[in-house]
């Protein structure tokens, strides 16, 4: 548990929050202020904050949960050891089960998705996807805060489950950044041109990484040359950044200028 | 400023995927190797040193 650093401390802080929650709501009636962050906590927790959160610890959380599953030993004796296998069985199950419960509620009544409360409560894997287009019945934009589990979990199982089969573990990874791309330009399923494109651009960026990775191996022996492609792999991750901090100060610097 | 918070979950999202792809079988570069060990701890929120707690913690 300690590996996982400062995210450990975000998990418990969520706890905190929810129980909070639970005592500004039993004491509301008490005092307008609990009423009041009653109400923001609730704002906040249910469920965007916590989708969110989800969402952005799900790969670190799940593959140091994994890891520590394959490392350790069932029949551990240390307290420590037995509560590191339990707590890391419960965030996969909970990650898990969480996951899936949110895409089978969103694929069973597709026509809420645009609703203004449905954004409110549960719309932060949704956010940037123009969901008006599901009125057209297009269920293809589902698809894509289902990838963003989905090719989470695949990078998991082939770290773990294809650990000798570097070739295997290569294709998954090839395969989804480039199947992404193509749904990207064919479905373009978020709400503007620029967005589409950026979400293009990221996956462009993956796979151009994952070509990089096939010579990080024994098919180029000489480490001078791995080296060189280094350089080229660091300067496209840095190229990557470098673009969504531009158009991010640029969408900013746009906001001012239209409020003032 | 939602719009630019969409685009930072966006460069996030990118960046988590490629600061584990050292986790694959491969003989990564130094280099490669130095850049992605700083980009990991911005990937993954790990922004604020916890030593002092882990040690209160854990020890």
């Amino acid at each position: 548990m300690q590996n996982i650093g400062f995210l450990f401390y975000m998990i418990l802080a969520q706890f905190l929050f929810v129980l909070l929650h639970l005592a500004f709501q039993t004491c509301r009636k008490k005092a307008d202020c609990f009423d009041k962050l009653s109400q923001k906590l609730s704002k906040y927790l249910y469920f965007n904050g916590v989708l969110r959160f989800q969402m952005e610890v799900f790969l670190e959380v799940s593959i140091y949960s994994a890891l520590n599953l394959y490392v350790h030993e069932f029949n551990a004796q240390l307290a420590i050891e037995v509560a590191s296998i339990v707590f890391s069985c419960l965030l996969l199950v909970v990650l898990s089960l969480a996951s899936l419960y949110l895409l089978l509620v969103t694929c069973a009544r597709p026509s809420r998705l645009g609703s203004e409360k449905f954004k409110s409560k549960c719309g932060a894997p949704f956010e940037g996807i123009d969901l008006k287009k599901m009125k057209e019945a297009n269920r293809a934009l589902i698809f894509w805060p289902a990838m963003f589990f989905f090719r989470r979990a695949a990078f998991l199982i082939a770290i773990l489950v294809f650990r000798g089969t570097l070739i295997a573990q290569l294709a998954i990874q090839n395969f989804i950044s480039l199947a992404l791309c193509i749904y990207l330009q064919w479905y373009e399923p978020m709400d503007s041109k620029l967005a589409t494109n950026l979400e293009t651009f990221n996956e462009l960026t993956v796979l151009i990484m994952t070509y990089f990775l096939f010579c990080f191996n024994d098919f180029v022996p000489d480490a001078n040359t791995r080296s060189q492609l280094g350089h080229y792999y660091t300067s496209v991750t840095l190229f990557n950044v470098t673009v969504h901090l531009i158009i991010m100060l640029a969408s900013s610097l746009q906001s001012i200028k239209r409020a003032c | 400023m939602k719009a630019s918070l969409n685009k930072l979950w966006s460069m996030l999202n990118s960046q988590q995927i490629a600061v584990y792809m050292p986790m694959y079988e491969l003989k990564f570069p130094a280099n490669a190797m130095m850049v992605t060990k700083e980009m990991v701890e911005i990937a993954n929120f790990d922004l604020i040193p916890t030593d002092l707690l882990d040690e209160y913690l854990w020890y």
